[in-house]
């Protein structure tokens, strides 16, 4: 049996990886504990290496979330900003990038409440932007392959903490309770979240394929 | 299926993200930085204020000092002044019972005690001055 079969993983049964992810298993946590010493003892600089180490994960996150590169930008920015400031809250026995992903996904969430917000004071619904003409262009420049982009403008197109769960289970490989804890949700949620994402998009992929083999 | 699309979504394609973003976010930590260290600086100036503070009290004595100085020199004077040997004299009819007490000790008594206290009014003014400009 599969072990990420949806009846059995679905409700969260039968999950291969462990609930939290231990710190010895976090392969940058030799780089993570220096640079942080370093910054705590006034070398900011050092910082830098985490934010090469993490922008690329942490954009993708954000752009998934907020679905729109300049907002995923300026996501990127204050997560790795505010985590420089709380560096002295970052308890180093535990994993840093789902602390990091925490931050950055309360950060897309307000600014998803905010948009939402102005656009009801302005009478009009928020559309996501990947559906618009620019919104695919916008995401043409940033992801090359032409099959990545329509696996990625599916997901994007999952409710919000369908998506996030996705991105954050399958691509940046948290754990269900990392992910729990990120969103602020039970890891019961996330792993509901996980399968309905997987039943829509099993049914979006096999749409798509049939109408590629009608044509 | 399910295995197919699991395959799938681990190879989600990573967006590159824009080549200026690592620049941005570190001249922005610089910033930070350096307002964090500007605090600290601040902090370490208010940490010297137990100094601040005891020359407060010891404003704050002084002048208390100085009213007590002047109280009791006023009340030293009034005792040794003329006006209850006269008022007494007056009483049982002896004109000369009064005699001359020297007001040389009242007079330096409370020149001290106004010193004193100004010196206990000023001593605060000029610490919290000093404060406001740090």
């Amino acid at each position: 049996m599969n072990p990420r079969d949806a009846s059995n993983r679905g409700r969260g049964e039968g999950d291969p990886r462990p609930e939290s992810s231990a710190p010895a298993a976090d392969p940058d946590a030799h780089l993570v504990r220096a640079v942080v010493r370093a910054v705590r003892g006034g070398d900011h600089e050092a910082f830098g290496r985490l934010v090469e180490r993490y922008q690329g994960r942490l954009f993708a996150l954000a752009l998934m979330l907020t679905r729109e590169p300049s907002a995923a930008e300026e996501v990127t920015q204050d997560a790795l900003v505010r985590a420089f400031t709380s560096l002295d809250a970052y308890d180093e026995g535990r994993p840093f990038y789902p602390w990091l992903a925490t931050i950055a996904v309360r950060l897309a969430q307000n600014w998803l409440h905010r948009r939402g917000r102005v656009a009801m004071r302005e009478g009009q619904a928020p559309a996501p932007d990947l559906e618009t003409a620019a919104g695919a262009d916008a995401l043409a420049a940033l992801i090359a392959d032409e099959d990545g982009r329509r696996l990625w403008r599916s997901v994007a197109l999952l409710p919000q903490g369908e998506r996030a769960a996705v991105i954050l289970y399958y691509r940046q490989d948290m754990s269900v309770r990392d992910i729990a804890r990120a969103l602020g949700v039970t890891s019961g949620t996330v792993k509901t979240f996980l399968f309905r994402a997987r039943q829509k998009l099993r049914r979006t992929l096999r749409a798509a394929q049939q109408k590629g083999e009608g044509r | 299926m399910n295995t197919h699309l699991e395959s799938q979504l681990s190879r989600l394609p990573e967006p590159v993200p824009p080549a200026t973003l690592a620049r941005t976010i570190m001249a922005r930590v610089a910033r930070v930085a350096e307002e964090q260290a500007r605090t600290a600086a601040g902090h370490s100036i208010s940490r010297e204020e137990p100094v601040g503070r005891w020359n407060d009290v010891v404003g704050y004595v002084a002048a208390l000092a100085g009213v007590a100085v002047v109280l009791t020199s006023w009340a030293a004077g009034r005792l040794q002044g003329r006006w209850w040997l006269e008022f007494v004299s007056s009483q049982i009819g002896a004109s000369d019972l009064a005699p001359a007490v020297p007001n040389g000790i009242a007079v330096l008594g409370l020149t001290l005690g106004l010193l004193l206290f100004a010196a206990g009014l000023l001593a605060p003014l000029h610490d919290t001055e000093q404060r406001y400009r740090g």
